[in-house]
């Protein structure tokens, strides 16, 4: 690939990723947001988070962009959801996980 | 409720602490983002710009993907910019905590807002205005340690041919579970979950790739709000 184009396209990703973040503390930074506006903006994260995760977990890719039942994804999200919620770990899940579909896999080669 | 601010050297101590459930996650999710821009043909030095400029797990990923599939640098451009649109609300709810906060150190803290680093200031966000340095720490070590994962898996990339039997497709997918786990906290953060989640199977099954995520967010979001005043009503 044309690594010019690639850099290129990097700057413009950095564009559209870091206005969004720096535009709201910039302009809002220590003013009272209205109640309805801070208490849905209390919920977004608990929206946002699911609705990346449920699809991932859920649905995989295959073959020229048709999409499968993923039994594999789901079984460790339902083994790592629990535990996760029981120690209260960031990272335990990411490596249980890991651990697990790599297991799964060399038990259940495709 | 102390008025102590700590000295700055225990503030770089503390951020540092608390970054560790992070890095911990960071490392190995930044690997598998490092291995498989390697392999979509990206050099070693572009793949470790986008980790320190763009900083965006889930955006870097679906845009490695995109590029490995050929597609153009404007719709490239244009998913990460809605993918990455969370980032402005989480940026707005931080706000009202921050009015200490000078202008460059602002942009500063802003050019490192992602999920993992919103959760941990947000858990802590009255004590944002006192205790700048240590936000800082925390947001920078976080950084560092994804650029130098994504390093690390450009590097491994030639050793390694397939990154399924490691089980490193599910790196991204673990990391959100523990940021679920720690963000929803109440019984209205659950029903707003839920219904984001379906909704954003939905979509995605019906082919809205692109904006799946940012339309499930607002409408589960504002779902949420309903039940939230219903309740409380």
């Amino acid at each position: 690939m044309d690594q010019t184009l690639i850099l290129w396209i990097i700057v413009g990703m950095w564009a559209v990723s870091f206005l969004p973040r720096m535009l709201p503390l910039q302009l809002l930074s220590g003013r009272q947001l209205h109640p309805l506006v801070a208490a849905w903006l209390k919920l977004v994260p608990a929206a946002v988070l699911p609705a990346i995760l449920v699809p991932l977990v859920l649905l995989e890719k295959g073959e020229g962009g048709t999409l499968h039942f993923n039994a594999l994804f789901l079984i460790t999200t339902l083994i790592c959801f629990p535990l996760a919620a029981k120690y209260k770990s960031l990272s335990l899940p990411v490596v249980l996980g890991m651990a697990l579909v790599a297991a799964g896999r060399w038990i259940f080669p495709v | 409720m102390t008025n102590v601010i700590p000295s700055s050297g225990r503030q770089i101590v503390n951020g540092l602490q608390r970054s560790f459930p992070i890095i911990l996650s960071y490392i190995p999710v930044g690997f598998t983002y490092g291995v498989l821009a390697h392999k979509a043909g990206i050099s070693d030095i572009n793949v470790i710009l986008m980790s320190m400029l763009v900083f965006a797990g889930s955006g870097q990923f679906i845009a490695v993907g995109m590029m490995a599939g050929g597609a153009g640098a404007l719709a490239v451009i244009l998913t990460t910019f809605v993918v990455n649109l969370r980032h402005l609300l989480m940026a707005a709810s931080l706000s009202p905590w921050m009015a200490k906060w000078s202008r460059p150190l602002l942009v500063l803290f802003s050019a490192d807002i992602t999920d993992e680093t919103f959760a941990m200031n947000s858990a802590r966000a009255v004590e944002l205005n006192d205790c700048k340095v240590e936000a800082l720490s925390l947001n920078i070590t976080a950084h560092s340690s994804w650029v130098l994962g994504g390093a690390l898996g450009a590097v491994a990339s030639g050793l390694i041919s397939d990154v399924r039997p490691l089980g490193l497709d599910f790196a991204l997918a673990g990391m959100f579970i523990g940021l679920i786990v720690l963000q929803v906290d109440s019984k209205v953060k659950v029903i707003t979950a839920i219904c984001a989640g379906f909704l954003g199977t939905v979509l995605y099954a019906c082919g809205l790739q692109e904006f799946y995520i940012i339309i499930a967010t607002v409408v589960a979001a504002t779902f949420g709000l309903g039940v939230e005043l219903w309740i409380k009503r």
